[in-house]
Formats: structure tokens, C-alpha cells, sequence
């Protein structure tokens, strides 16, 4: 057993050397005390010897209690993180690496070293007289390459004429590999040299700088390190060194996690929060100009403030110029299609509808400017009306509200809300039918059927409600909409079924299966039929019992047929979310929707997963039935379509078949033909299926989101991994 | 004289990252200059704005000391650059000629295709450069080499002088290497000049006159074969010492895992393409499966992990037949119940399918189940679902299995935690757990299978073209963590068409062709030759085509 951490007690490993060293071991340790005294910790330091005593020593502080450990180097890291996993208690600082994002008591502190190398390249290209630099890197690991690039486009920043060029020893710790490199380089004819290549750098630099070369460091400030404080020979010539405030860096983590504050993941240090920097001139003093310092100062603001970046990336590839516009531009994307669709959509709808007003043909009869006017005219009025009649009017609302605050009369509220429950009304069947046709997209499938599931649901419900006679509510209304269901389920699971067993496409299956829904409802319903309502001449089953309604939300007002059925849709979409996303069935759709033939290579049974998804949205299909018949017609004529087959494929479509998307756009359809119902109503009297045109419009401009990139210039994103909705004919 | 062809500063950029940075290369008259790098280094990107397809943000293209622009595939034939596409674009229902006149077809009485004198003049190109083809054979009746002219054939049809070849190699047997190399020497000692891209080490020092090698979008160096070796040639390429040769203690051996008798299967067009397959896989052992693409191999790994039902045969893991019976259907699976009653053993295995058939367990889980690990051929379209997370993907085949999922529902936490610990186990690069998997490199595609393979508890692996395009440094670390699980007593089955792989990695080779094992040999005591000989159908070529007919 180990001891419970105790919450305050620091630990710090070094990387390989003892904390007086020089390098960052000392800085650490250097911003750990300041920490330890500002906070009043207690410290325990382990100096590692050899890198196989790394993990021992970390356990070591693991186990003595430390309720915060720090460690330094990059090499162990993985190891470190991999301990930290299991003692999520412990905060673990890492120094100098990248830990994933996931991470949360792992935090890691990393340095923008191309900020700090750019600044030693602005550097170098103010004081070269022969306009040729040396680069002597390590091994081409990324931290190196930050620097390379850091230090190219620093330089280049400066002075365009100078070249650079370099040498890689291929080692870290290769004194006589970095000789070399520097003899090589000189040789060259360069006239400063810039080395991050560890120890076999420092070789390099000490070479550079006997033969006269000017010389610059990395990491800490070289003075200390490889020019002992100014006692090697050459520490004239060290002009700087291009350093990483580690000592900054701890002190500013210890300080956070103190006080619970350190969050975990990455956190790096750069020129804004003083992470990084030059180390001063020290003996080369005299030699920087004062133009130079001064210019030196001005690009450190610069890049503090960002108005010039460095333009390398975390791996030390070079970035491109306006990346980050970019890159947001395109994490956009996936709202702004949408958006821009139903406003491209709106236009072209107020094309039409001025087109169409015989009103505005007249006015261009007799000017031009007129018949603009007009035009203006009759797109505001038809739009206002469009307006009002999703939402109210707010003017009405308004007072309506304030009457019932001022005297409980709530008739005048209702009137004027009216408008909005009738498009969450409208919107409700809706987000079932979109849900339905969604969940088989995300399985692959193309339930094209929606309608004739929608039949065989209604008609199931039906029968249930108007059979049953004397149960109470509490039973007859479930297993009514249970029955709906139902129904819905087994007419889809039929598509499944046989596109599992045989292949058969689903599309063609469920096309079928639209036809003999029809017709059955037409055999069932027909008067004298074994579902049609006695002694009546139309061919409409009996009323349901009351004991199935769904309950309206203002009893008292009959004609807003706004039900439970809104709740049950909202319930519909957080268990579609919670089952695709939260649920082992949901992750096997899912993975038969992006790839059956990685899912069947896993293990997961593709067939049973067809018949079970295809059953899923049969469900949902058939509760969209059940609502209608339950929530607002209370039987069921032979002609009940409403066309939700075909909406509910352009549902799914815009809502990018994620649940939440599904029920927005259930929500737009709802307002968007709740609100042509005034339009179409004097005075504004636009053409209902105005508004079928819109919904296509934004269908086809979500569908084909190309063409909204050419209407706004938007640039194409990234290829990226983009949902499935359903593979082409006869591929699975 | 300036070179045929010069790329002077070419960069290319994509959003985010340089994919071509000031690159330079020149390429002389009559010269193989091979293109090296690993993937992602530039190589194709360089290559593609040279065939038109993309255009260079900067930086000039010179033909002949001349500035040229080139727009579009036509301008580049046009001048006289031609491109093999590492995917053949011939069409198998036409016939050489063809396939070779398709876009320049030669019109005889303003109407009607002139085949004649088109395959008189392909005839000639064939002959001129020893590029051995029938002119008048349907394409698809052609094996992959022969094909591989018919699309040089297609650019000097077009009398390009600049040949790119993309990857030619990666299709071909030992054999047919050699054969190529010849072609591809007639044709510069004939005047053209041949710019050749490959990662593979052994051939260019073979063939190239000289060499260029990217790394990062950037030219590394250029250099003479007789400069430098596969070794400085590997790290110039990755930009670190590699291990070339696959390091490895000899075999430690012990019980048989897995045992495979007279295994036949059939492909979906009803092709014998397996015939009578036996070979065991012992504990701490690796049997590696040469072959050129095609002979079966595919079909034989669908049949031991239970993705294709065997025409006959049996496959036992660990000494339980799992896949035969699987295969059987519910009355067959009934009549030996009753039959079989009185064998104990017999009696549970029937019982325990019929269960699994019950509850829908897949055969290739209940293959999974057993112990086994897939490293599928086709790591894109098998073994990951690319628009999931890399987090989802680890998991793929764990997923229903607690801890990660209890009562039906994810445990994400716990589905994390594991993600993490393989993240960092496997060094797989990838900015976060949500990342999906589809934004990583090949490379760490692969390891993010390995790592989901690896890290259940497993007494067979069973691997398919591992490090199939990837480059060196991945190839050097799958490599290791399979000789790694060899040595905690794992049974592998390696199938790979890399001759070098396959006798690098295994104990055993068994080589395949024609749907047949026609050896088993120790890897220690056979040639390359050997074995690439075997693979061509040879030394016992007679007794294979004799069973074909």
C-alpha cells in the first residue's frame, strides 16, 4: 500500500545529472524553490543517474506521498504518463513534453522554440557581415526542426540576402560529429553559428567560437553551460543563446497546481507569457549595434502580440501564410452550409415570390423603379407574414402577456401564441420522422420508406385505440403508441431482413413495401372494410377512445392541438443520441454505417445489425403514425399521407443525421410551414408552395454543398471524414 | 548542354503544410534518376505537378533549358513526359492496341479506328525496346508485369522522351524485377530518360544513376549509387539511424496453435482459389507466407479468421476447429448432433455453435475470441473505420466486452483510459484520442491496429501485408513488436508480398502458389532466389498447372 498523497509535497526527477548541472535540471529546480517558498511545500528531489532509474525514481516520489511531481526530459514522458494513468490523484508536470489532450492530471510544459530561435535569427541577420549563417542541428526530430525553421525565417525576416545553411551531426551526444559540423560550415564561409543539437551542439559552438566565428546557443543560456561563465575559451564570442524559461514554466505550474488550478493537457510557453527568449549578450555586448537591439526588441513585440508569426508548425514544418484564418474558416463549415443554404434559399424564395405576384408585373407596366417598389413590397409583406406565422406576432404577444399578468386572462395569450405551438406542432411529427430516416443513415441505409411505415403505424395505433374499449389512460395510451411502434418496426425490419439475407437493395425494398402499405390502408379503411367506421360513407376508421389521446397541452382551448406528443419527440431525440452514441448497439450501426467490411472484420454481425437498425427507424416512422393519429387526428382517414417519406429524407439530410441537427430542422420545417399558411392568406396571398420550393432549395444547397461554395467563395475544407449516409447500389 | 528536364525551387503548398519546399532536381539526358522518400515526403506531389495535375505555387519547370507551364496531363504529353501511375490505367476488356490508341486513336477513311497500323506500330515499339507483348491480347488475360509494359508502351506510343515511373516495382515478382530493370535500361541506352520513385533500397542502388532523396518536402541531397550505401541511404530518407535487417533470437518453439488441414476455398466467383492448404504454426514460432498477390493468400486468411466459409478443410485454433462448423448450416449442424451424440467433446463444440449461431456471434469473433489477432491486408478498408476517433477504433473488436461497455452502455472512461494507455504504449502519433482516424499518416493507421491487436490477450497472430506503404521507421517498429510477441510465445502467421519481409521475419516460409502451398522451407537454409522461383510457379511448376486443368 502507498501512502495517500499528501497535498504538500513536491517531487521533482531530474532527466539524467544532478539538479547544479546547468542545463534544465538546475532552471527547474531554480523555479521549483521559488514556488516551494512562496507556497510553503516540501520537497523531495530524486537526481536520476542512469535514464533506467527514470521510472524508479518517479515511483519512488509516488510512493513517499508526493501530491505533485514534476519530471524533466521528453524521452521518458510516455512512461511517466502511462504511471500518472494510474494514480489520477497525483499531478504530474512534465517538462518538455507533449502529453494528449485527454490527460487529466498530466500536465505538460513545452516551449515555442521557433519563437525563441526566430528572435536568435533576427538576431543573426543584423550582426553578419558575410550574409551566410550555420545551422548545426541533431537528429531531424521535431524540437530541432523548430528551431531550423524558426531560425531560416527569423533570419529571413531580417535580412533577405543572407543564406543558411546546415549541418546535422545526427547525434545528441557526439562531441567530435559536432566539430565536424562546425568546421564543415565554416569552411563554408559563414560568419555566425547557431547549434540545438545538445551536447554534440556544444562541441560545435566551442569550435565556432575558437576559430572567431560568432556563436549561438540553445535550450539555456550557453554562457553557463558550455562556456563554464565565461571561462572556456571562445565564451566572447557566444552572442546570445536562444533560450526556454523552464524555471518560469515550473514555478507557474507548481504555483497552479497548489492552488488546483492546473488543468492538464499541454501548455506551452512562449514569448506571451515570457516562456521563452535570448539570453543577454553578455562579452558580446559592444557588438550588438543599438539599431539592432532596438530591432530586436520591436520583432519580440511582434511576435508576443502575433502580428508576426514564426510560421512553423508543432511538428517544425513550415506553415503557411494564413493558416489560421483558414483553419477557422473551415471549422465553420459544418455550421455555415446550413446557414447559408436557408439564406440563399429565402432569396431565391423572394425571387419567386415576386415573380409571381401579378401585382409587381402590373407596376413594371408603368415604371421600372415601380415595379421594384412593388416587388419590395410584396417579398417584405410576404415574409412578414411567414414571420408571424411560425412565430406570432410580437406586438400581440406582448400585450397578451402583460393582460395576464394584470388580470390572469389568458385567452388573448393563447391567441397570440397561437402561431408558435401550431409550428412546434407541425414541427413534432417531424423530428420523428427525420430521427427515423437519420438512424438509418448512420447504419447505411436508405429507408426510403419512412411513409408506408408511417401507414402501417398509424393504422396499428388506430386499431388499438378505437378496439380497446375501458382501459385507463395510463395503459391504453402506451400500448397504443407501443402498437405504432411496433407496426413501424416489423414493416422495415421486412427491408432489413431481406437486405441482409439476399442483398436486396433496401431503397427498392422499402419502395415496395410503400406501395402494399397503401393498399392495405386502402383494403383496411374502404367502406365496408374490416377497419372501416360502421354506417359511415367515408372511408375512415372509427374514433379513437379518449383514454388513447394524447394529451393536449391547453385542454381548455381544443382547436391548439399542441400534445404530449412535443415532449415525447424531445425524449426521442436524447434516447436516438444516447443509443447511437452511448450504447454498444449504437457503436456497432455506426461502425457497419462508416465501413461493414471493417465492422464484419471486428466481429460485428452486419446482418443482425440491418434488420435491427432498419427496425429502429421503422419505429420511429411508425411513431411519427401514432402521433398523428393519437395527438391530433383521433382516426385515421384512407388519405393520410402528408408526405413525410420525402421530408423526412430531407430532415435527416440538413440535420447531417445527428439527432440534435434532425430536431433544428425539424424545427425549420415546422416554422417554415406553419408560417406559409399565413402567407398564403390575404393580404400578403403567396402560393403555399412557395415554401415546397424553399425546402427543396435548402435541400439541394445542403446536399450539394459545392454550390454554396461557389455562391460565397468559401474555400473547400480539408478532406475530411464526412458521415456516411448510404452506399451506392449493390456495393455492400 | 542543359538537362532534358529541370525543376527549379518548385513549392507546393496545401492548406497547413509545405508539401514541396524549394525543391530542385535536374534530370540529364539518358539518365535513371531515382526519387526517394518515404510517404509523405513530396515525392508524388512533386511528380504530380510535373504530370500537370497540380500547379506549383512557385518555382519554374525547364524542359530543354526552356521554361514550359504545364497546365494539365495533356501539356505534359504534349512535351514528351509520360507517367506509370502505381495503379495500372488500362482497361482488361480491351486489348493491348487498344488500350494503347485509347485518346490518340488513329482514324483510317475519316471513320474507323485504324487497328492495324496501330498495332504495327506498337509491335515495333515492343520490339524496339525488348518489351515482349502480344499486341492483340485482351489485357486482362496479361499478368501484372506484362501489363506493366503495355503502359510504358502506352508512353512511348506517345513519344514521350521523359518517363516518370511511379512505384513500378511494388507489383512484381524477383523475377519480374530483374526483367523490368532490363526494359527500363534498353530504354535510356535508346535515349530516354526515366525518373523512377520508390522507398524500396535494394533497387536503387540497382538501377539508379543517380539518386535524389526528399524528406519533408525538401531535397535531403542528391548522389551516385557508387557514393553511398542502403544504410546512409535509409537515413537520409527517415533522418536517423535505422535498422535495416530485422534483428531477431532464433525461435524458441513449442505447442502447435495453429493447425491447418487440407484447407480448399473458393473465391465469390466460384474459383478454386485455395487448394488442399496444410500447415501448422507453433507457439513462439513465425511461418511467413510468400507469394505474389493473387495466389490465394487473400482468401486463405479470410478463411482462418472467419470472414469466408471453407469449401472444405479444417482449421483448428488451439486445437479447436472453429471455423468448419461454423460453416456448417443449422440442419447439417443438427444431423451430427444426433450423430455425434456420444463424442463428449463433439457434443459441447456442436452445441456451443449452435449457441453461438443463436445469439449471432459472428464467426470471425468467435475466431477473435479464441485468441487470435488480425492485422488485416487492406488496413484502410478492414481494419479501421476511418471517420471514427482513433479512440473508437482501439476498440473496435473490444468494445461490447467489460470493462468497456457494461450492460450494453460504453464505459467512455474507461473505452479513454485504455485508448491512452495504447496511445502511449504503441507511440502512436496522433494530436488526441478524438482525433479521427482517417487525419493520421499510414504509419500510425497501422500502429493504432497493432496496438488494438497487441494489447489483448492473444496466442495467434495472424498479419497481413504488416507494413505494407509504410515507410522505413514504421516498418522497423512493427516489425520489432512482431518478433517481440514471438518471443512471449505467440504463434504468427506472416502473409506478405515482400520477398524481404517475409524472410526477414520468419522461422518457416511457406510459399504459395496457385492456391497451393508448394513449400515449406526453413528461412535460414533458402535463397531469395529459391523462393522467388518457387513464387513464379517454378521447380515445381509442372505439378501446379497440372492440378489447374
Amino acid at each position: 500500500m502507498q501512502a495517500s498523497p499528501e497535498k504538500h509535497r513536491v517531487g521533482l526527477v531530474t532527466d539524467v545529472g544532478r539538479i547544479d548541472d546547468g542545463t534544465f535540471n538546475q532552471y527547474a529546480y531554480a523555479g521549483l524553490m521559488r514556488a516551494v517558498q512562496e507556497h510553503d511545500l516540501e520537497v523531495k528531489v530524486v537526481e536520476t543517474v542512469a535514464s533506467t532509474h527514470y521510472e524508479s525514481n518517479v515511483q519512488k516520489l509516488i510512493d513517499e506521498g508526493c501530491a505533485i511531481i514534476v519530471t524533466i526530459g521528453s524521452t521518458k514522458g510516455a512512461a511517466v504518463e502511462r504511471m500518472a494513468m494510474r494514480d489520477p490523484a497525483i499531478r504530474f508536470i512534465l517538462v518538455d513534453y507533449e502529453p494528449l489532450p485527454e490527460s487529466r492530471n498530466v500536465t505538460g510544459l513545452v516551449f515555442a522554440e521557433d519563437q525563441a530561435a526566430f528572435l536568435a535569427g533576427a538576431l543573426a541577420g543584423l550582426v553578419t557581415q558575410k550574409d551566410k549563417i550555420g545551422f548545426v542541428g541533431g537528429m531531424d526530430v521535431p524540437p530541432v526542426r523548430k528551431f531550423h525553421r524558426g531560425f531560416e525565417h527569423g533570419l529571413a525576416y531580417t535580412n533577405r540576402r543572407a543564406e543558411l545553411v546546415h549541418a546535422y551531426t545526427e547525434s545528441f551526444t557526439d562531441l567530435a560529429a559536432g566539430q565536424e559540423a562546425a568546421e564543415e560550415l565554416l569552411a563554408q564561409g559563414v560568419d555566425i553559428v547557431f547549434a540545438a543539437a545538445g551536447k554534440s551542439g556544444g562541441s560545435a559552438l566551442q569550435a565556432a567560437a575558437q576559430q572567431g566565428a560568432w556563436v549561438i546557443g540553445v535550450d539555456q543560456d550557453a554562457w553557463a553551460t558550455v562556456f563554464e561563465k565565461g571561462a572556456a575559451a571562445g565564451a566572447d564570442r557566444l552572442l546570445t543563446s536562444a533560450v526556454k524559461r523552464v524555471d518560469q514554466a515550473v514555478y507557474w505550474a507548481v504555483g497552479q497546481a497548489v492552488s488546483g488550478k492546473l488543468e492538464g493537457g499541454v501548455h506551452v510557453f512562449s514569448l506571451a507569457n515570457d516562456g521563452v527568449g535570448l539570453a543577454p549578450y553578455h562579452l558580446a555586448d559592444p557588438a550588438v549595434s543599438s539599431e539592432a537591439r532596438g530591432k530586436i526588441l520591436e520583432v519580440t513585440e511582434t511576435l508576443r502580440t502575433g502580428k508576426v508569426r514564426t510560421r512553423v508548425g508543432t511538428q517544425g514544418e513550415a506553415l503557411v501564410e494564413g493558416f489560421l484564418p483558414r483553419l477557422m474558416a473551415w471549422n465553420w463549415q459544418s455550421v455555415m452550409i446550413p446557414f447559408l443554404a436557408i439564406v440563399t434559399a429565402l432569396i431565391i424564395g423572394a425571387v419567386f415570390i415576386a415573380a409571381f405576384d401579378p401585382q409587381v408585373w402590373a407596376a413594371f407596366g408603368t415604371s421600372f423603379f415601380a415595379g421594384l417598389a412593388r416587388a419590395w413590397q410584396s417579398i417584405v409583406q410576404a415574409y412578414a407574414a411567414l414571420f408571424e406565422g411560425a412565430f406570432g406576432n410580437p406586438a400581440r404577444i406582448a400585450s397578451g402577456l402583460r393582460i395576464y399578468f394584470d388580470s390572469g386572462d389568458t385567452v388573448l395569450l393563447m391567441r397570440a401564441i397561437r402561431p408558435l405551438t401550431e409550428s412546434l406542432r407541425i414541427a413534432t411529427p417531424y423530428v420523428f420522422a427525420g430521427l427515423a430516416v437519420a438512424l438509418g443513415f448512420r447504419c447505411g441505409l436508405f429507408n426510403i420508406g419512412a411513409e408506408g411505415q408511417y401507414f402501417i403505424g398509424g393504422l396499428a395505433s388506430v386499431f388499438v385505440g378505437y378496439s380497446l374499449k375501458g382501459l385507463p389512460w395510463f395503459i391504453h395510451l402506451p400500448l397504443s403508441l407501443g402498437a405504432g411502434m411496433l407496426g413501424g418496426a416489423l414493416w422495415a425490419a421486412i427491408a432489413g431482413y431481406l437486405k441482409a439475407k439476399t442483398g436486396a437493395h433496401e431503397v427498392i425494398n422499402t419502395i415496395m413495401l410503400n406501395y402494399i402499405a397503401y393498399r392495405l390502408a386502402d383494403y383496411l379503411l374502404n367502406v365496408g372494410g374490416p377497419m372501416a367506421r360502421p354506417g359511415d360513407q367515408r372511408p375512415i376508421s372509427p374514433e379513437i377512445e379518449p383514454s388513447a389521446y394524447l394529451p393536449q397541452f391547453f385542454p381548455a382551448d381544443p382547436s391548439n392541438r399542441l400534445n404530449v406528443g412535443l415532449i415525447l419527440a424531445l425524449l426521442a431525440v436524447v434516447v436516438v443520441y444516447w443509443l447511437l452514441f452511448k450504447t454498444t448497439l449504437g457503436f456497432e450501426i455506426r461502425a457497419v454505417g462508416a465501413n461493414p467490411r471493417a465492422a464484419r472484420t471486428a466481429g460485428i454481425n452486419v446482418s443482425r445489425n440491418f434488420v435491427l437498425a432498419m427496425a429502429l427507424s421503422g419505429a420511429l416512422a411508425g411513431m411519427t403514425g401514432a402521433h398523428d393519429i393519437l395527438g391530433v387526428l383521433h382516426y385515421m382517414p384512407n388519405a393520410f399521407s402528408a408526405g413525410y417519406g420525402f421530408d423526412s429524407i430531407a430532415l435527416a439530410l440538413l440535420g447531417k443525421s445527428h439527432p440534435v441537427g434532425v430536431l433544428l430542422a425539424a424545427l425549420l420545417f415546422g416554422f417554415l410551414r406553419a408560417g406559409a399558411q399565413r402567407m398564403q392568406a390575404p393580404p400578403a396571398s403567396v402560393p403555399i408552395d412557395i415554401i415546397s420550393v424553399m425546402q427543396a432549395l435548402i435541400i439541394i444547397f445542403v446536399a450539394a454543398p459545392e454550390l454554396i461554395r461557389l455562391i460565397y467563395q468559401l474555400r473547400a475544407p480539408k478532406e475530411t471524414a464526412e458521415t456516411v449516409f448510404t452506399r451506392g447500389w449493390g456495393n455492400v | 548542354m542543359p538537362p532534358i528536364l529541370e525543376l527549379r525551387g518548385i513549392s507546393k503548398a496545401f492548406p497547413g503544410v509545405l508539401a514541396n519546399d524549394h525543391v530542385n532536381l535536374a534530370l540529364e539526358e539518358g539518365e535513371i534518376h531515382v526519387l526517394l522518400g518515404e510517404n509523405g515526403a513530396g515525392k508524388s506531389t512533386l511528380m504530380n505537378i510535373l504530370y500537370g495535375l497540380y500547379t506549383p505555387d512557385e518555382g519554374d519547370i525547364l524542359i530543354r533549358g526552356q521554361k514550359v507551364e504545364i497546365r494539365n496531363p495533356n501539356d505534359a504529353i504534349a512535351r514528351g513526359i509520360g507517367m506509370v501511375h502505381q495503379h495500372f490505367m488500362l482497361i482488361p476488356v480491351l486489348t493491348v492496341t487498344e488500350n494503347v490508341m485509347l485518346g490518340v486513336e488513329s482514324i483510317k477513311n475519316g471513320l474507323f479506328l485504324d487497328h492495324s497500323s496501330a498495332a504495327r506500330r506498337v509491335r515495333q515499339i515492343a520490339q524496339q525496346y525488348g518489351l515482349n507483348v502480344e499486341p492483340n491480347a485482351y489485357v486482362k488475360t496479361l499478368p501484372v508485369g506484362v501489363q506493366q509494359r503495355v503502359e510504358i508502351i502506352k508512353l512511348l506510343y506517345r513519344k514521350a522522351d521523359i518517363l516518370i515511373l511511379d512505384e513500378p516495382t511494388a507489383v512484381l515478382t524477383p523475377q519480374e524485377v530483374d526483367e523490368f530493370f532490363k526494359v527500363i535500361r534498353s530504354l535510356v541506352a535508346q535515349g530516354k530518360s526515366v525518373i523512377f520513385i520508390t522507398h524500396k533500397l535494394k533497387e536503387v542502388i540497382a538501377i539508379a544513376d543517380r539518386i535524389t532523396v526528399l524528406r519533408n518536402g525538401r531535397v535531403v541531397g542528391t548522389t551516385r549509387p557508387d557514393e553511398t550505401t542502403e544504410q546512409k541511404l535509409a537515413s537520409m530518407m527517415v533522418g536517423r539511424e535505422v535498422i535495416l535487417r530485422v534483428e531477431k533470437e532464433p525461435a524458441c518453439v513449442g505447442e502447435q496453435v495453429l493447425q491447418v488441414e487440407g484447407l480448399s476455398v473458393m473465391d465469390e466467383r466460384g474459383n478454386l482459389v485455395v487448394r488442399e492448404a496444410s500447415f501448422s504454426v507453433c507457439e513462439g514460432q513465425i511461418l511467413g507466407v510468400a507469394g505474389v498477390q493473387g495466389n490465394g493468400q487473400t482468401e486463405l486468411l479470410q478463411a482462418l479468421t472467419g470472414l469466408r466459409a471453407p469449401l472444405s478443410g479444417r482449421v483448428r485454433i488451439m486445437g479447436k476447429d472453429v471455423v468448419g462448423l461454423a460453416a456448417m448450416s443449422q440442419a447439417e449442424l443438427w444431423l451430427q448432433l444426433i450423430l455425434r451424440w456420444k463424442d463428449g467433446e463433439m457434443r459441447r463444440q456442436i452445441l456451443q455453435t449452435l449457441w453461438n449461431n443463436l445469439i449471432g456471434r459472428t464467426v470471425p469473433r468467435r475466431v477473435l475470441q479464441r485468441g487470435v489477432a488480425h492485422v488485416p491486408e487492406d488496413r484502410q478498408k478492414d481494419g479501421l473505420v476511418l471517420s471514427f476517433p482513433v479512440m473508437d477504433n482501439l476498440v473496435l473488436n473490444t468494445y461490447y466486452l467489460a470493462p468497456a461497455a457494461r450492460l450494453g452502455i460504453l464505459q467512455r472512461e474507461v473505452v479513454r483510459a485504455q485508448a491512452m494507455q495504447c496511445v502511449r504504449e504503441f507511440d502512436v502519433r496522433t494530436p488526441s484520442l478524438l482525433t479521427p482516424v482517417a487525419s493520421l499518416s499510414g504509419g500510425n493507421q497501422q500502429k493504432v491496429i497493432v496496438a488494438r491487436e497487441f494489447s489483448r490477450p492473444i496466442q495467434l497472430l495472424i498479419a497481413s501485408q504488416p507494413t505494407r506503404g509504410l515507410d522505413v521507421g514504421s516498418i522497423e517498429y512493427i516489425h520489432r513488436r512482431i518478433i517481440e510477441k514471438r518471443d512471449q510465445g505467440c504463434a504468427v502467421l506472416v502473409i506478405s508480398s515482400e520477398l524481404d519481409e517475409v524472410m526477414g521475419l520468419s522461422d518457416l516460409i511457406a510459399v504459395m502458389y496457385a492456391g497451393q502451398i508448394v513449400a515449406t522451407l526453413p528461412a535460414d537454409q533458402v535463397t531469395k532466389e529459391e523462393i522467388g522461383l518457387l513464387m513464379a510457379g517454378g521447380q515445381r511448376k509442372e505439378v501446379a498447372r497440372a492440378s489447374v486443368t
